[in-house]
């Protein structure tokens, strides 16, 4: 047996046992840093602080200079979160949020991540990042015991939006996941976004929309189950996950988290690109009483933009991205357009704009009046 | 989980019966399970875990090991008979697994039901009954251990890719697409120390945590972290599995193939 922290192997009670040391360095698994080499030394550094969604850390669109390294740092945290009035799910997050934070770098740039499990954790993580090549995503590469941490880099190849996720193994993929644990980064080309004629575009907001199935167990009243931890809810999860029925689809971790006080602000005349991201589960991205000017459906900025969508389409395992210039005030439900999902678990977000109203674009030409009257 | 039809169960053992397999009588009394006690003696042990040299992951040694004590450990593993007995005592999760044949292995059963088994059966025999170590299940194993290290390479020139190709490999080898139904005790055959189906489809738990740890340059090996919350499972190959998971499918083997089965059997103290 091999006791606990300082205990030296061979001194645990055995008769002998002499330690092959050489052995070690000849049945060595790989050495990475060796084998990677990758000289990044000469590379300007900088570092971003992470922001919770529906925000992103501030960024240039057209970079200035060259490629760089980029640097992100998140701890993993597993605590209850609250979805709607009346369920709750132990959640395993990034950074504390559901979806994870969005890390945005510019194609060409590398992306530096330390990723820290802390010891009040109960699981082993991992991080999956589509926009990377090899090793599972980087999953192969980071796995994490809680109490311990880790430093991935990978090299921004292909601009986009970009879904990353928890995968550490056989089930364990699945659970983390519905649990919370996904997020996104966008990789901006490096002279900015372009439109179906390749003119530059600009945005003046970002909506970063992460939008997450959960799958919440109830007990034989109907009420939804409140575990104290998500082992204990494990099992009954898995059933419920099993049938592929959601309990609850939100944007933004819970029922209403971008709606009422929480709502996204624009005005008339700014143009705001929403990202949409759903690591698990096809969605169908609807703005009630607007458009997408400009949407790269699959989310990649290599192929030009179709225009002037009414709804657009998520594949369940990616993220999308959509232009939008708001152009009368009011009120807009950001939905998804399945309307159950919508209206009944949730996946509805708000955005208030204001400014002035254009009659030439609508206009009511006679107010509700009784029928037959005129 | 449930056991497949009688019907493929059958066309499964004819074709073991074919293979030559000798099926041994499975254990008749629960509180009776036959043992076999290994001799003091030497054997080799891969430690599990990950392990880090000057910073960079790296495979344990192969260690040589000498043992002064016995170890008596059950020939077969834990049958469903006997998780029965445990389960109608009071003293064992249900855990949904079809124990209408009494004869075959316990499968289905997560780290915390082999526990709760080990403490029955404590209090039924008398004896102390526990969990094998991944070491005593490696020593009790023999020739039936399949080493896991990571193999050969030059460690100048050895990369990621590589190293997930090859452990990707081992971890299939011997394995064939289908989860075949379970076996009656005795149909994977007797290693050279007595013990029957060791590394067939049923995987076993053992009572060791996950750990990581760092090897000195000069070979010395310290567990710098240890997670009892997840324990490794011996079988065809090593995983990682969190204590409450009773279906395979469920391990820690990344994106390689999992256990088919989790199974157990008991080491006895002296
Ligand atoms: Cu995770």
């Amino acid at each position: 047996m091999i006791s606990r922290r300082a205990a030296l192997l061979g001194v645990a009670g055995m008769a002998a046992a002499p330690l092959l040391a050489k052995a070690a360095k000849a049945e060595s698994a790989p050495d990475m840093s060796m084998a990677a080499a990758a000289d990044v030394s000469h590379l300007p550094r900088i570092r971003h602080e992470l922001v919770a969604p529906p925000f992103v850390h501030a960024h240039e669109q057209v970079a200035t200079g060259g490629p760089r390294v980029v640097e992100f740092t998140m701890d993993i945290i597993e605590k209850e979160m609250q979805v709607a009035d009346d369920a709750w799910v132990q959640a395993m997050t990034f950074n504390g949020s559901v979806p994870g934070p969005m890390m945005v770098v510019h194609e060409g740039d590398y992306l530096e991540l330390t990723l820290r499990n802390p010891h009040t954790n109960m699981l082993e993580h991992n991080i999956d990042f589509h926009a990377a090549t090899g090793a599972l995503g980087g999953g192969a590469l980071t796995k994490v015991m809680p109490g311990e941490q880790t430093i991935l880099r990978f090299k921004a190849t292909r601009p986009g939006v970009f879904v990353y996720h928890c995968a550490p193994g056989g089930a364990m993929i699945p659970w983390h996941v519905v649990s919370g644990m996904s997020g996104a980064v966008m990789i901006l080309p490096r002279d900015g976004l372009k439109d179906h004629q390749g003119n530059p575009v600009r945005y003046d907001r970002v909506a970063y929309i992460g939008e997450n199935d959960f799958y919440i167990p109830r007990d034989d009243s109907g009420r939804y189950i409140r575990y104290p931890d998500a082992v204990s809810g494990y099992s009954d999860m898995m059933d419920k996950m099993n049938t592929l029925t959601p309990t609850h689809v939100v944007f933004n971790g819970a029922v209403g988290a971008l709606t009422g006080d929480r709502a996204l602000k624009a005005t008339v005349g700014e143009k705001v690109l929403f990202i949409h991201a759903q690591a698990n589960r096809d969605s169908r991205p609807h703005l009630i009483g607007g458009h997408g000017d400009l949407v790269w459906e699959a989310g990649k900025f290599n192929n030009p933009p179709a225009r002037d969508f009414e709804t657009w389409f998520i594949r369940g395992g990616s993220a999308g991205a959509a232009l939008y210039e708001f152009l009368q005030p009011g009120v807009y439900a950001y939905v998804n357009h399945n309307l159950i999902e919508a209206v009944n678990l949730g996946a509805t977000a708000h955005v208030v704009v204001e400014g002035d109203w254009n009659n030439d674009l609508m206009e009511q030409v006679m107010a509700p009046t009784a029928y037959g009257s005129f | 989980m449930k056991i497949l039809s009688t019907l493929l169960l059958t066309a499964a053992l004819g074709g073991v019966g074919m293979g030559g397999w000798q099926i041994a009588q499975p254990p008749a009394d629960a509180t009776a399970p036959p043992t076999v006690t290994l001799p003091a003696g030497v054997y080799n042990w891969r430690p599990s875990g990950d392990w880090l040299s000057n910073g960079r992951p790296v495979s344990p040694p192969l260690i040589r090991r000498a043992y002064d004590a016995p170890l008596e450990i059950m020939a077969y593993h834990v049958t469903r008979g006997a998780y029965a007995e445990c389960l109608n005592a009071g003293a064992c999760p249900d855990t949904d697994t079809d124990l209408s044949r009494a004869e075959l292995p316990m499968v289905g059963v997560s780290f915390l039901d082999a526990e709760a088994y080990a403490a029955w059966l404590s209090d039924a025999t008398g004896a102390t009954w526990r969990l094998p170590s991944d070491e005593e299940w490696q020593r009790a194993a023999a020739e039936r251990f399949v080493d896991d290290a990571v193999l050969g390479g030059d460690w100048e020139t050895y990369d990621p890719g590589k190293w997930l190709t090859d452990s990707y490999a081992r971890n299939i080898e011997n394995r064939d697409g289908w989860v075949h139904p379970v076996q009656p005790a005795g149909a994977y055959g007797v290693n050279s120390r007595g013990l029957h189906d060791l590394a067939g489809n049923v995987w076993e738990w053992t009572s060791t945590c996950q750990t990581a740890g760092e090897i000195a340059d000069d070979g010395t090996m310290e567990v710098t972290r240890e997670r009892c919350f997840v324990r490794v499972v011996a079988g065809q190959h090593r995983a990682m599995v969190l204590e409450f998971v009773r279906d395979a499918k469920s391990g820690g083997c990344g994106a390689g193939v999992p256990p088919d089965y989790l199974g157990f059997r008991l080491v006895r103290e002296s």
